[in-house]
């Protein structure tokens, strides 16, 4: 039961302060607080569903089958480790975009073989990704996500014959100013990267040593 | 409750005294825009430790459509409308290259169809380069609030360097310097009072930059010592 002295009446300066920061401004900090902090949660689940734009490149007059790998088509980066204890980054469908928009830009024909495996090409290209590695401002101390990936490219003959075979590493990087959170600030770094890779293998294409001259036995010249 | 309201009124009114610019310009060749023809500001990204940040590119390019109504083209649209050329490690770096790629008739053609006759490459970071004092919060049930009194020293340098796509040849070189000192007393509430450094320094690179750009307009030319004239020889 209430008497008077358990709820004492305040004085009405006091009453106004209570009004003005009282839990409704505590809720507001805690929220902010709470969004402050979302960056900084360990686990990142990333799904990258880019493409690179149609490059501005010289088309050869090749048919060109392209195989793509399993492990680049469901190309996912998974890590459990103290430091990183939930990371998933899905890139394979965005690297498989990104080399068949290259693919048909740069060569008359293309056919893709894990679809179509009887189709007549006058050469087979296969990417492989051989590493990819990411880091965060908050590993690395800089301003920038950051993201790498290294890819293995073959070019053979339908036979099976090398024609050649290259690496290209890419590299992308986003500031972190740009993005709240670590999966944004990752899949912009992928995005990059995919790019870089898109950029350099396309310009590099022809001057691999072997491609070089297979281009010129096919353009039958100089390039 | 109306003091630091006052209080913060007087701060925003304030902030932007706090700021000190210089700027530095050389022109080597008239880069007069004419009609229908376009210009585009790109950032620089092949830095290892910094690259221009991309709201600052974005200003100097709105600052110019909107105060000098020249045509500027969009970063994204260009870059991606010249891809792979113009990528962080494929763009080129010096004008030798620039005459290099125009050779490209691909590449000359697209950028006829873009309208672009300058490019406007910018270079440079602004940063935190000294900072004192603190401000701390704590909230609690019965309320919160923030005490204390913090301040920190920003500088923004840039430079832009202006190529012409018709002479494959650079055109002029802008750099600017600004530097400011921010505050942000806590009372309760933090009140901030922010030097605007990074806007005040795009400020004065487009309006500069639009000198070189619009004919009529005064080009102040400023020759640092050892900078090279125009004939070849040492001023």
């Amino acid at each position: 039961m209430k008497t008077p002295l358990m709820n004492p009446p305040r004085p009405a300066a006091v009453r106004r302060r209570r009004r003005a920061f009282g839990p409704a401004f505590s809720l507001g900090l805690l929220l902010a607080f709470g969004a402050g902090i979302t960056g900084c949660t360990p686990s990142v689940a990333v799904r990258v569903d880019s493409d690179v734009p149609e490059p501005l490149i010289e088309k050869y007059p090749v048919t060109v089958g392209v195989r793509y790998s399993d492990e680049l088509a469901d190309h996912t980066f998974i890590e459990a480790s103290e430091e990183r204890p939930d990371w998933t980054i899905a890139t394979g469908a965005s690297q498989t975009a990104m080399f068949d928009q290259l693919s048909k830009a740069m060569f008359e024909r293309v056919a893709r073989l894990d679809s179509d495996p009887t189709a007549v090409v006058d050469a087979v290209l296969e990417p492989v990704i051989s590493d990819i590695q990411f880091a965060t401002p908050g590993e690395t101390r800089l301003e920038f996500f950051e993201a790498w990936i290294k890819y293995d490219i073959r070019l053979t003959e339908p036979s099976g014959e090398l024609i050649g075979d290259w690496v290209i590493t890419a590299y992308g990087r986003a500031p972190q100013a740009l993005f709240k959170g670590k999966e944004s600030g990752l899949t912009q770094a992928v995005e990059l990267a995919l790019r870089d890779a898109g950029a350099k293998f396309s310009l590099g294409f022809p001057t691999v040593p072997g491609v070089r001259q297979w281009l010129e036995s096919k353009r039958g010249g100089t390039p | 409750m109306r003091a630091p309201l006052m209080l913060a009124a007087t701060a925003i009114l304030l902030a932007g005294c706090n700021s000190k610019t210089i700027v530095d310009k050389h022109s080597i060749a008239p880069s007069y825009v004419s009609t229908g023809e376009k210009l585009v500001v790109l950032g620089r990204r092949n830095h290892s430790s910094h690259q221009a940040e991309e709201d600052f590119v974005d200003c100097i390019g709105q600052t110019l459509q909107r105060s000098a109504q020249l045509g500027v083209i969009s970063d994204e649209e260009f870059i991606d409308g010249m891809y792979p050329w113009f990528e962080a490690q494929t763009a080129p770096t010096d004008v030798r290259q620039l005459d290099k790629l125009i050779q490209n008739r691909a590449v000359s053609e697209r950028i006829k169809k873009f309208g672009v006759r300058y490019i406007v490459w910018v270079d440079g970071f602004t940063e935190t380069v000294d900072s004192q004092g603190s401000v701390s919060c704590a909230v609690g049930p019965g309320g919160g609030g923030c005490f204390g009194f913090a301040s920190w020293d920003d500088e923004a340098r840039y430079e832009a360097s202006v190529w012409d796509f018709t002479a494959a040849a650079e055109s002029g070189r802008i750099s600017t310097e600004t530097k400011g000192t921010s505050y942000m007393p806590a009372i309760i509430i933090p009140i901030p009072m922010l030097a605007r450094v990074q806007a005040t320094a795009c400020r004065n690179m487009a309006q500069q930059l639009a000198q070189f750009f619009v004919p009529g307009e005064a080009t102040i030319l400023v020759e640092d010592v050892g900078a090279v004239c125009p004939e070849g020889e040492i001023c």
